[in-house]
């Protein structure tokens, strides 16, 4: 279980984080749904330690987020980037392996059944190993970075907007890894996103970031017929944008 | 002021987290041998180029000025003073500053505002460990060894010079170059070597993981590590040589 309790985070003395607090239960898809800019990509990248907030603390697992903590906590945890942020001079087989290589300390020939196995996971052919990620396309990139989160079999996958700049069909299937992944695994998986759709279509649950909170915490038919004034002008505008 | 404080002490921290804290060195050998491999082979095309022209104008402005008034050994005590103490040390860490030094920041900083360093830490590889270290390492071993092949070349420079164009005796001149010979010069050679080495690379890496704003910030990071480089080599250099100066 994630434990959110009351953090606080500025930049340049703008509170972009709030007294924010909300838990995350094991073994569930949460989405954090917001405007962009709102902070949604800063409470992720502070629950993996990357930011450290000015106020609050935050529990992996009931253990503090805190000091030597965080390097252990982050074994538990796997990391999506947005733009995938494989390293561009080292081949896919390479970036999944980095881990086991100077963590893990496992031998050649066991990282590479290990990488062939996570690719398999995400429905990659292996044989983009040898491939550099300049020449994956922008759904390959997402399925290699869910490749070497995997590959530590972490009990959390932290997803920053997983289908953004992927056309429908490969947002899809990104969506579809994802719960599967959830189900098969056991992983809980907290994404952030703008993407409304892509919210409702996975989500046990969604949470509202707006004003440096959270607003609305629910189920996501709790989420769809809420009154709550943010979900309605984030539904309108969302939908008005799209089309829908 | 601050950016300078900052910098300054940013510096300073990289150097000594690089060279104090506890590495397991084990998984970082390939890694060092690897920076080994970029930082001195790949480097030699540049030095060669350097240090032979550097040999070349040194030689050709002491014998300009001094070939009338003094005898040929003198000139050749003169050579092999001047590349000791200073032209080799300084001009192979100023050629691999712009070779070395530059490609550190430009990529570390690319990683960094690609979100490839943040990567590495949720991966709870620390990029000080997997970025850092082993570069540093790399220049350790590498700068001293370019500083005496730079002055192997710089005295090729100036025996070419002097032997083919203005006529010495070759056995003169190798004989001048190894009567003038100390031991101690040498050693502060080596030692500028390192120290050179270890400073451009901590600013290199400095800057590389400071960087921010995108393609405008790898420039400046590129830009602000070739200056502070520069000006701590020249700054680092005065240092060594008053204290070697004690003994010299």
């Amino acid at each position: 279980m994630v434990i959110v309790e009351n953090i606080t985070k500025e930049f340049n003395g703008r509170k972009v984080l709030d007294n924010l607090s909300i838990e995350i239960r094991d073994g569930e898809i949460i989405t954090i749904i917001g405007k962009s800019g709102i902070g949604k990509s800063v409470l992720l990248k502070s629950i993996v330690g990357l930011l450290r907030p000015e106020k609050g603390r935050i529990f992996i697992d009931d253990i503090p987020l805190v000091g030597e903590n965080i390097y252990l906590l982050r074994r538990k945890i796997g990391f999506i980037f947005q733009k995938s942020a494989l390293i561009e001079s080292l081949n896919v087989g390479e970036n999944i392996g980095l881990a086991l290589k100077y963590i893990r300390n496992m031998p050649a020939e066991e990282i590479r059944n290990r990488v062939i196995d996570a690719l398999r996971k995400v429905e990659l052919d292996p044989k983009v190993m040898e491939l550099f990620p300049s020449n994956l396309s922008g759904g390959m990139l997402k399925r290699a970075a869910i490749a070497r989160a995997i590959i530590l079999n972490p009990q959390y996958i932290l997803y920053d907007e997983p289908t953004t700049g992927l056309d429908p069909i490969v947002s899809r299937t990104i969506e579809e890894l994802i719960i599967n992944l959830n189900r098969k695994m056991k992983i809980t998986s907290i994404i952030v996103t703008h993407d409304l759709n892509s919210a409702v279509g996975i989500s046990d649950r969604i949470a509202m970031l707006s004003g440096g909170k959270i607003t609305f915490l629910g189920s996501t038919s709790d989420f769809m017929n809420s009154s709550n004034r943010d979900i309605i002008e984030f539904r309108s505008s969302y939908y008005l944008k799209t089309g829908e | 002021m601050n950016f300078i404080i900052n910098s300054i002490g940013g510096i300073f921290y990289i150097l000594f987290y690089s060279l104090f804290k506890r590495h397991n060195i084990g998984h970082k050998i390939e890694l060092t041998f690897h920076e080994i491999v970029r930082t001195g082979i790949e480097s030699i095309g540049i030095v060669t180029i350097a240090s032979i022209l550097c040999g070349l104008i040194a030689v050709f402005i002491i014998d300009q000025r001094l070939g009338s008034y003094i005898p040929e050994f003198y000139i050749t005590e003169a050579i092999s003073k001047s590349v000791i103490i200073e032209l080799g040390a300084l001009g192979a860490s100023i050629a691999l500053v712009g070779r070395v030094g530059t490609r550190i920041t430009a990529e570390i900083a690319t990683m960094k505002v690609n979100e490839e360093i943040d990567a590495l830490e949720t991966m709870a590889i620390d990029p000080y460990d997997y970025l850092v270290y082993p570069k540093m390492m790399a220049s350790l071993v590498s700068y001293p060894i370019m500083v005496v092949f730079s002055e192997l070349l710089i005295i090729f420079g100036a025996m070419l010079f002097l032997v083919y164009i203005k006529g010495f005796g070759l056995k003169t001149f190798l004989f001048g170059i190894r009567e003038h010979f100390r031991m101690l010069e040498f050693i502060q050679s080596l030692i500028k070597g390192a120290v050179f080495g270890l400073m451009s690379t901590s600013i290199s890496c400095y800057f590389g993981i400071t960087a921010s704003k995108g393609a405008k910030g790898v420039g400046e990071a590129t830009t602000n590590a070739v200056v502070y480089s520069v000006v701590m080599i020249f700054l680092f250099d005065y240092i060594i040589i008053r204290i070697f100066s004690l003994w010299l």
